[in-house]
């Protein structure tokens, strides 16, 4: 599993560990089943404290990535379709928020955007 | 238990355990002088040796070690307290023993026989309950940095300024019998002057307890 | 969840100082930092926490237990800018003096600490460097089964590879479940990243109690040129200050609507939360 972070950025620690794992589950790189390490550990390894690692687990969880055992730890549940689709579903309107961002800073009106949104079909 | 805390104080002289070894060295070579006085001696020497917790504790701010452990206020003043007792009795004993060894070296010569040695012994317990009342109180109360004048440079002085006055008072012709009447006299009422002496002491030492246990337990670090 | 520190009300009064009816609490399981610059009263309440000054007023409750019941102790780690032992004592001469006090003193897991702390068990206490003789303080907190660690000012004076290896120690002693530590410093790029809560004192008052991402997403720092600093916003800037380039502070991050656009915004760090406050108050 790959969880690399950058504490330069603007994006909180918690949400960059979340993401990471995210991104792992989703790919298959992190099988179904799997523990994740426990919270503590992953704070000490990444020299961040609990709090931050307890958080993106729980947001985990909620989001339905991973399951908690009480004494266990935290399993990797089953990627569904449905998952996916959410997953990817966030991240289609994060992007078109900045692009729609951009757009109004060089001027462009919502009409633009639409034409150059259809533009994009071929891609 | 009291136990570990007197342990602790005696690890904390460590390097002060060896000028221990010198103190028979010091006594004798006074009893060869005055045979007398060894046993008053070596419970003085005994009862300034077991001072020394005090310096060291000063010295490397042991406080901060000795209040996170688990043992309370009350418990280092009563390690303390019996370290010092337990110095003493050693002091006693040695101070006994080499009383007989000085006497057959010595310049002047005693024979006193049990009774006198008892009233001596009695004697030099209630010297110590006596210096205690002021020493100890006083070091628990400002440690030893402030409190070393009063608690111990004072009262060491007035004692040597008391004992050579009585040395030059009984080395005169006239008085020389003095003390040797003096010890007959106590050894005739031996049960009534030393079992007074002694009473007196232990009251002596038990105030100085108190007293010091309030200073302890009262002082800001 | 249970509090590993509860403090209520405390007051001590010196003579130039006054701490002033602190109360703040410390949650079991995490590492929480108490900062404030020197002289703010953390060495103070450390003191009083162990019973070595004595308190004016209020309650402190450590594991749940009236701190005056020295049955805590057992429970205790504590460490000072500098360990306290006899100097000439060696690290075998420590075991012997301590072990007894210790109910759940574990000898192997302190030597295990000595080899790996490379310390020789054999060196006297007064020829240890510094760094050397935190370690050997660390090993002793360890080896007790300790569930609460009071360390006041542990990484002052050492190098930033010494502090860096001792951070790590005293995360892997977060490990386990319940192991609070409470690590009071005024070097607060040590606790960054790892705190989970922060206690901020100030001229003996407490200013903040809670978790540090709380702290420090509230607050933000804002840059900007002279001319962007509208006079509505003047006064809610923390720490203001004025120079040739424009202008440099601290705001709520509530605060920041209202500010023309080219105006920086920067994350806060638990050091800039400082400075700026105690700028405020010049």
């Amino acid at each position: 599993m790959r969880i690399v972070l950058s504490h330069q950025s603007s994006v909180p620690i918690y949400e960059q560990i979340k993401e990471q794992i995210k991104a792992a589950v989703l790919s298959g790189q992190v099988p179904e089943g799997e523990l994740l390490p426990s919270i503590r550990q992953l704070a000490r390894d990444l020299k961040v404290s609990v709090i931050t690692t307890t958080r993106a687990y729980n947001d985990l969880e909620l989001e339905g990535f991973v399951q908690t055992v009480p004494g266990k730890g935290c399993y990797v549940k089953k990627v569904d379709n449905d998952l996916m689709r959410s997953q990817y579903l966030k991240e289609t309107k994060a992007a078109l928020n900045t692009a729609v961002r951009q757009g109004k800073l060089a001027g462009l009106t919502m009409s633009d955007l639409h034409k150059l949104l259809d533009e994009q079909e071929d891609v | 238990m009291i136990g570990k805390m007197i342990a602790l104080d005696w690890r904390s002289i460590k390097v002060y355990q060896i000028r221990g070894l010198f103190l028979p060295v010091a006594i004798f070579i006074f009893g060869y002088f005055l045979p007398l006085l060894v046993i008053p001696m070596s419970v003085f020497m005994f009862m300034s040796f077991s001072i020394n917790p005090f310096a060291v504790e000063e010295k490397g701010d042991l406080n901060h070690l000795y209040l996170t452990l688990p043992v309370s206020r009350k418990e280092i003043v009563t390690g303390r307290y019996l370290f010092s007792l337990i110095a003493v009795l050693c002091g006693i004993a040695l101070g006994t023993l080499m009383m007989p060894l000085a006497n057959m070296v010595s310049v002047s010569k005693w024979f006193i026989g049990i009774e006198g040695y008892i009233v001596i012994i009695a004697f030099s317990y209630l010297i110590y309950a006596f210096f205690s009342l002021f020493i100890f109180p006083i070091l628990f109360r400002f440690g030893y940095n402030k409190g070393k004048f009063w608690g111990f440079y004072l009262p060491v002085f007035l004692f040597a300024f008391f004992f050579s006055s009585y040395i030059t008072f009984s080395a005169a012709p006239e008085y020389s019998a003095f003390t040797l009447n003096l010890l007959m006299k106590a050894s005739e009422n031996l049960f009534l002057v030393s079992g007074s002496m002694i009473a007196i002491a232990t009251i002596l030492l038990i105030l100085s307890y108190i007293i010091s246990l309030k200073a302890y337990s009262n002082r800001d670090f | 969840m249970n509090n590993a520190i509860k403090v209520t009300n405390l007051t001590k009064r010196y003579k130039n100082f006054l701490l002033d009816n602190a109360s703040f609490t410390v949650p079991e399981g995490y590492i929480c930092g108490f900062i404030g610059k020197n002289g703010a009263g953390k060495t103070t309440i450390m003191k009083l926490m162990l019973g070595m000054a004595l308190k004016d007023a209020g309650e402190i409750e450590l594991l749940g237990k009236p701190s005056d019941d020295v049955s805590i102790k057992e429970d205790l780690g504590v460490l000072f800018d500098q360990p306290y032992f006899q100097e000439d004592w060696t690290p075998i001469d420590i075991e012997k003096a301590l072990r007894p006090f210790y109910k759940k003193w574990d000898s192997s897991a302190y030597h295990r600490y000595l080899e790996r702390f490379s310390l020789d068990p054999r060196q006297k206490y007064k020829s240890l460097s510094r760094g050397m003789k935190m370690k050997l303080g660390l090993a002793v907190t360890l080896c007790h089964d300790a569930k609460l660690l009071l360390l006041d000012e542990p990484t002052s004076g050492l190098d930033p590879v010494m502090r860096d290896e001792i951070l790590d120690i005293l995360r892997e002693y977060l490990l386990e479940e319940n192991k609070t530590i409470f690590f009071s410093t005024h070097i607060t790029s040590d606790l960054e990243k790892t705190a989970d809560y922060i206690v901020y004192i100030d001229n003996g008052r407490i200013i903040y109690s809670g978790l540090k991402d709380e702290l420090v997403e509230k607050y933000c720092l804002i840059r900007g040129g002279m001319e962007d600093l509208p006079e509505t916003k003047r006064r809610k800037i923390i720490g203001l200050r004025e120079h040739v380039g424009g202008f440099e502070g601290m705001i709520e991050v509530a605060e920041t609507g209202g500010f023309p656009p080219g105006v920086i915004t920067e994350t806060v760090s638990l050091e800039d939360i400082m400075v700026h406050l105690n700028r405020k108050g010049a």
